[in-house]
């Protein structure tokens, strides 16, 4: 499973940036991210090419981050994709949340978190689909 | 000047009589508890002192002192005087630690308590012609029934309707034509707010307010009065005492007038416990005459106040007391409840071995408490889930709750958000201005 680099983003101006510059100062690349407000704080949480560095980079930093295990599931970027994957994942499998990522090729794909992550992961190679 | 008062015997007798009627009532309490209570005989053959050591008044220096942590420590029965056969009531307020402060009534107890707040109604032009609606809470905080049986023991009518639910209040008040209000003066301002807000101040009758449970200023006083046109009166009491009705403000506002035949007031430097001056800051300390249930000597009440013997405009002789300066101790106050900084840690050590970073902030938004804790949101408290650090904040939410009787709103702030100074944060920031500065 891939590692996703979460991070607790008090909800102060500035904050954002300070992760951004913390990463950005160490030679960590951000892949994709998503951030998750609510009213008194968000959560940050991004796919980047040094996970370990940019967790041990914002610690130094005094800033809250973990390591959470997600699954990376490559699509094709066409109409119907997204559909078909989340038919092979299945409707009694809790998505806990979702979002997209693109590299700088034509490839994309989603990262996932479940509740059951290696049935998921069973039931994505068993339908020809790719897991990270 | 109403002029009324309700036990003017008593009330008004001269300084003469009210030092032999304390000295006698202290020599045959003395005699009481150290024979009843284990405690108190064990703490006066450790300093020598024996009952018949105590001749009046002027020896009541030689007693002991009693603390909160004698009556945590000997949670929940183990200072009462009598039987527990005897005792017809219980009430408790907040401990230091998880357990709450008990207190014991027998029928006399009941029966002087209800002496005393007929005679605080009375100080505040209450009569049997009244509609008091009692908006302390009912149960086993004092507020509630000490003052519901004093309406009674007056005569007047009785509108027990406990806490909140304002729009019922304002719905009664206009109904039923109440003309007096009991209740803390921070939600009498939230109430004052609601009436206007309504546009209902012209059918009402209420002309007077019982207010009391927290420490509040002149300016709100000033601030209510004026929004309402009613007249204020401060109502003071601990349930380790008795409850609201150990002294209270007359018409001329010039005090608070303390019921000293029953509960015997000394002011003293917290720090070197000698007695300070009329007129001088220091801590009141009172030795209850008269308790049957639980007398307790010179017990340390931490309220910071001064004392004058003086004789009021309104004929009563009584000590009386000033506006509060403050406290000797970490207690707060908030919403009428009592909360000691030690009871938010230890609930808060409850969420996990080492307890979080955390600072509770307390602020007036219009005339009611705000109380809010920020929590510092360290790396095993973090999820990636909101719904995890929603549960998190349920959960300090519902242990806080529980401890206090108070709901904070928690708020989830990043490690080193809290100020820290010297490397120590301040846990508690109160930005209220609740006391005479």
């Amino acid at each position: 499973m891939a590692h996703q680099l979460s991070v607790f983003i008090g909800n102060q101006s500035g904050r954002f940036h300070e992760v951004a510059r913390v990463l950005a100062e160490n030679g960590v690349n951000i892949l994709s991210f998503s951030l998750a407000d609510t009213a008194d704080y968000g959560i940050l949480r991004m796919i980047c090419d040094n996970t370990e560095k940019g967790l041990e980079a914002l610690r130094a930093n005094s800033i809250t981050a973990r390591l959470t295990d997600v699954l990376l599931v490559p699509i094709e970027p066409q109409i119907g994709s997204l559909t078909l994957m989340l038919d092979v994942i299945g409707t009694d499998v809790n998505i806990a949340y979702m979002y997209p990522y693109s590299t700088q090729g034509p490839d994309a794909g989603m990262v996932l978190k479940v509740d059951e992550p290696e049935l998921v992961k069973e039931r994505l190679l068993q339908a020809n689909f790719s897991v990270a | 000047m109403n002029g009324l008062i309700w036990n003017k015997t008593k009330e008004c007798m001269s300084a003469e009589d009210r030092y032999k009627l304390q000295s006698a009532r202290l020599v045959k309490q003395v005699k009481r508890v150290y024979h009843q209570v284990p405690f108190y005989r064990e703490k006066m053959q450790q300093m020598g002192l024996e009952p018949g050591d105590i001749k009046g008044l002027e020896d009541l220096g030689k007693l002991p002192f009693t603390t909160k942590a004698d009556l945590r420590d000997h949670y929940p029965f183990g200072l009462f005087a009598v039987p527990q056969s005897e005792i017809v009531r219980l009430h408790a307020s907040s401990g230091t630690t998880g357990k709450p402060t008990v207190v014991g009534y027998t029928r006399g107890d009941i029966e002087c308590w209800q002496e005393c707040v007929a005679r605080c109604l009375t100080m505040a032009g209450v009569t049997q012609h009244d509609k008091v609606q009692v908006a302390y809470g009912y149960g086993l905080f004092t507020g509630g029934l000490g003052l519901h049986y004093g309406v009674e023991n007056l005569g007047a009518m009785v509108i027990p309707i406990s806490t909140s639910h304002t729009q019922k209040q304002l719905q009664l008040m206009e109904d039923f034509g109440t003309t007096v209000i009991a209740c803390t003066p921070s939600y009498l301002g939230h109430l004052m707010d609601s009436i206007l807000e309504a546009g209902i101040k012209p059918n009402l009758q209420l002309k007077t307010a019982i207010c009391g449970a927290e420490p509040w200023t002149e300016e709100l006083r000033t601030k209510i009065q004026n929004g309402l046109g009613i007249e204020l009166f401060d109502i003071y009491g601990l349930s380790e005492i008795m409850g609201p009705g150990v002294s209270q403000d007359c018409e001329a506002h010039q005090g608070s007038h303390v019921m000293d035949d029953y509960f015997l007031p000394e002011l003293l430097d917290p720090d070197t416990l000698q007695a300070v001056p009329d007129g001088e800051v220091g801590e009141l300390v009172i030795t209850t005459l008269t308790k049957e249930a639980l007398p307790l000597l010179r017990y340390r009440t931490h309220d910071l106040t001064s004392i004058t013997h003086e004789p009021c405009s309104c004929c009563r002789t009584s000590a009386r007391i000033a506006r509060f300066r403050g406290r000797s101790d970490d207690m707060l106050i908030i919403r009428g409840v009592n909360v000691f900084p030690s009871q938010i840690e230890a609930a808060l050590m409850q969420l996990g071995e080492t307890k979080p970073h955390y600072q509770i902030i307390l602020e007036r938004e219009g005339n009611m408490d705000t109380f809010d804790i920020l929590i510092e949101v360290e790396e095993r408290f973090f999820s990636d889930e909101v719904a995890e650090l929603e549960r998190l904040s349920h959960k300090v939410s519902q242990t806080l709750s529980q401890a206090l009787g108070l709901h904070p709103t928690v708020h989830l702030v990043e490690p080193g958000t809290i100020e820290r100074s010297e490397g120590k944060a301040r846990r508690v920031i109160d930005k209220r201005r609740i006391y005479v500065p």
